[in-house]
């Protein structure tokens, strides 16, 4: 208990600490790029994609529109000058769709790699041009790996998309945010596995942009 | 004139690289005696310090590297040295040890008087080639005097206090043991014999007697020394093409051991092009071998570059990487082609150039590792065939090509393309009107009518009937 006659130099003491608190307070607001799909923002903290962190895409199927969900995301960052990065992905983006959509395809890059992704992954999530870096690892990353890689997003404050298979759910992952990806006869239908800072389980139909 | 003179009292040895942890001594033969001449700070610390013979080191410690003296590879680090100089100064000059020496340090000077306005004072002058020093690993001592003799004595004395005006120079020295002069040992052995002990007491004597006893040149040193008389040096010139080379005394199998030598060697070859006031876009570095032409290492940069760390990074990437068929004798750079460095905006747009700056240096790293092909950039093409349609450029190569104007497809397209398109077994159930797509009959003629059809498990794919062969394909998924 601080009595009432705290001597100067304690109460600065105090004074920083409380300030130190508030701080705190102001950090634990998770920054967020938004979505683009407003029910998908309404369920994440912060209101949007995590910046400075994972998340987990999971998926069994490709063309499920597990591009589209990050449309909006990509369109905004690379309208606002900076850079998207596809690392290892499976299929060639389509630059013709892209630009239909909006992105601007000079701050699109595309690393084409087999062995190397994690690491690609990890030079340009640790990079501040980037804004959104969508990544498919390969062979099942382990933990460690998915830990540098959450760390190189704190870096560089940056958004990384970890695209798995819909079996790592039963694994634990250090990603903030964990979605799975199903299609439905609307579109896409999101499971919110795990949410830091937010509530998981509930279902986000997003229909389908094309 | 001002002069500052970077003695470096340990070069035998460290114009040889071996790596620090192990302790190391470099020797030479005189008289059937090997003698040591230099040894670095693990072997002192071994307790080797001021062992002079080896025969005495060796039963101290066994497993010492014993290096011989090489004249040649103290030259080459001499001349390298004095390129990484250069940027300070115009007038670099240096000195190496003679065969007999007693002293194996060498020299390198650099004229500041001139350049001190340029760089803000002698002061803040020293403390910037200092902290450059710093990152070569370089042991080494400085002196300042209006003299080049003055400025190496006060060196190889370690006073640090700069002279700046020759009539203070003499009072400075005066109480300097004589021995610190660069002086034969004879004729140091004999003054002292007489009585004469400091340098004071050396200049004191009459010039004509000294002349006399000891011969003329003990006398043009003193007066060159004093600033007496004048001291022509030959000037170090940069050349145009840099070629750079140091040769180890011994054999190196692992890449990681060649770090250390080739930081030291990229800082030089940094401020050599900073003394000419460019950057490099483009390097080569050679791995010498015992015999045949070298493993060779080119290192290219995505922008006109002289930050040594940058460059470090780059090569520790492919260095790494490379398996070495064969010991290492020597490293060389080589770099012919210098363009004007980038200049950067500083305070208006600086957070936009530090993010540009990083960019590259990220796609410089990935490219260094993966290759240049790995990073790509993505273009609309100007075709109507959908596998033309896109064009696709390493990121590296490229060099500000602008993207073609071309018009966007009025129909929808898939994000998704394979790389190929897949051949359907069966035809697909098809429920609306197709996109009719000919074009390439000057080359690959194509007619298709293209659909969107769920696939399977909700996947939806972009397929087209092939009227040409009459089979179904998937090319794309809407995703």
């Amino acid at each position: 208990m601080p009595s009432p006659h705290v001597a100067a130099s304690d109460r600065t003491a105090l004074r920083e600490q409380l300030a130190q608190l508030c701080r705190h307070n102001l950090d634990a607001a998770p920054a967020a790029l938004p979505s683009g799909w407003a029910e998908l923002d309404a369920q994440l903290p912060g209101g949007g994609w995590p910046v400075g962190a994972l998340t987990e895409c999971l998926l069994d199927a490709h063309g499920i529109g597990e591009l589209s969900l990050w449309l909006p995301a990509l369109r905004a960052v690379t309208q606002n000058r900076r850079y998207a990065a596809f690392i290892a992905p499976p299929f060639i983006p389509y630059a013709p769709a892209l630009r239909q959509h909006g992105v601007s395809l000079e701050r699109v890059l595309i690393v084409e790699t087999e062995t190397d992704a994690l690491w690609a992954a990890e030079q340009t999530l640790r990079c501040a041009a980037f804004g959104v870096v969508l990544i498919w690892p390969g062979a099942c990353p382990t933990d460690k790996q998915l830990r540098r890689l959450q760390l190189a997003a704190e870096t560089g404050r940056t958004v990384g998309a970890v695209y798995r298979p819909l079996s790592a759910a039963r694994s634990p992952s250090p990603a903030a945010l964990r979605l799975k990806l199903q299609a439905d006869a609307h579109g896409l239908s999101i499971v919110v596995h795990k949410c830091r800072g937010g509530r998981s389980g509930m279902t986000v139909r997003c229909a389908h942009a094309a | 004139m001002l002069w500052l003179c970077i003695h470096l009292p340990h070069w035998p040895l460290e114009a040889l690289a071996p790596p620090d942890a192990a302790p190391a001594a470099v020797i030479v033969t005189e008289q059937h005696q090997r003698r040591i001449v230099a040894c670095n700070t693990a072997a002192e610390q071994a307790g080797l310090k001021g062992v002079e013979r080896l025969t005495t080191a060796l039963a101290l410690y066994p497993r010492l590297r014993v290096l011989e003296r090489s004249a040649a590879a103290e030259r080459q680090a001499l001349k390298r040295l004095a390129a990484w100089g250069y940027q300070w100064s115009s007038r670099v000059t240096w000195s190496q040890a003679q065969p007999h020496a007693v002293d194996y340090a060498a020299a390198l000077w650099l004229e500041i008087g001139a350049s001190r306005a340029l760089f803000n004072g002698y002061r803040a002058l020293l403390k910037q080639i200092e902290g450059s020093l710093q990152h070569l690993g370089y042991r080494y001592r400085l002196g300042v005097a209006p003299t080049l003799e003055g400025a190496a004595l006060l060196a190889r004395a370690n006073r640090r206090t700069a002279i700046v005006r020759l009539d203070r120079l003499l009072d400075a020295i005066r109480e300097l043991p004589i021995a610190q002069l660069a002086i034969a040992p004879p004729i140091a052995h004999a003054l002292r014999r007489s009585g004469v002990e400091t340098v004071g007491a050396l200049f004191d004597l009459p010039a004509a007697s000294l002349a006399r006893r000891f011969g003329p040149e003990l006398v043009l040193y003193l007066d060159r020394l004093a600033g007496r008389a004048s001291d022509p040096r030959r000037l170090y010139r940069p050349p145009n093409v840099y070629a750079a080379r140091c040769d180890f005394g011994f054999a190196v199998r692992s890449a990681e051991a060649l770090l250390f030598p080739l930081q030291r060697m990229l800082h030089e070859f940094c401020g050599y092009l900073r003394a000419l006031d460019v950057a490099a876009q483009h390097c080569a570095i050679v791995l010498e071998h015992e015999r045949g032409a070298g493993s060779r290492i080119e290192l290219g940069m995505g922008a006109p570059n002289r930050d040594a760390q940058r460059m470090l990074a780059l090569a520790k990437e492919k260095l790494l990487r490379v398996t070495l068929t064969a010991e290492v004798r020597g490293l060389r750079i080589e770099a012919g082609e210098f363009t004007p460095p980038a200049v950067r905006q500083s305070d208006l747009f600086s957070r936009d150039a530090d993010v540009a700056d990083e960019l590259q240096q990220a796609i410089e790293k990935i490219a260094a590792r993966l290759g240049g092909d790995a990073v790509r950039a993505v273009q609309p093409g100007a075709d109507h065939r959908p596998e033309q349609a896109w064009l696709s450029g390493s990121v590296v190569a490229q060099s500000g090509c602008a993207a073609p104007d071309t018009p966007p497809p009025a129909a929808p397209r898939p994000l998704w393309l394979l790389r190929a398109p897949r051949r359907l077994r069966a035809a697909p159930a098809i429920a609306a009107l197709p996109e009719r797509i000919e074009s390439g009959w000057w080359s690959a003629p194509v007619t298709r009518d293209y659909y969107t059809v769920r696939i399977a498990s909700g996947e939806a794919g972009w397929i087209f009937y092939d009227r040409g062969d009459g089979c179904w394909y998937v090319q794309g998924y809407w995703a």
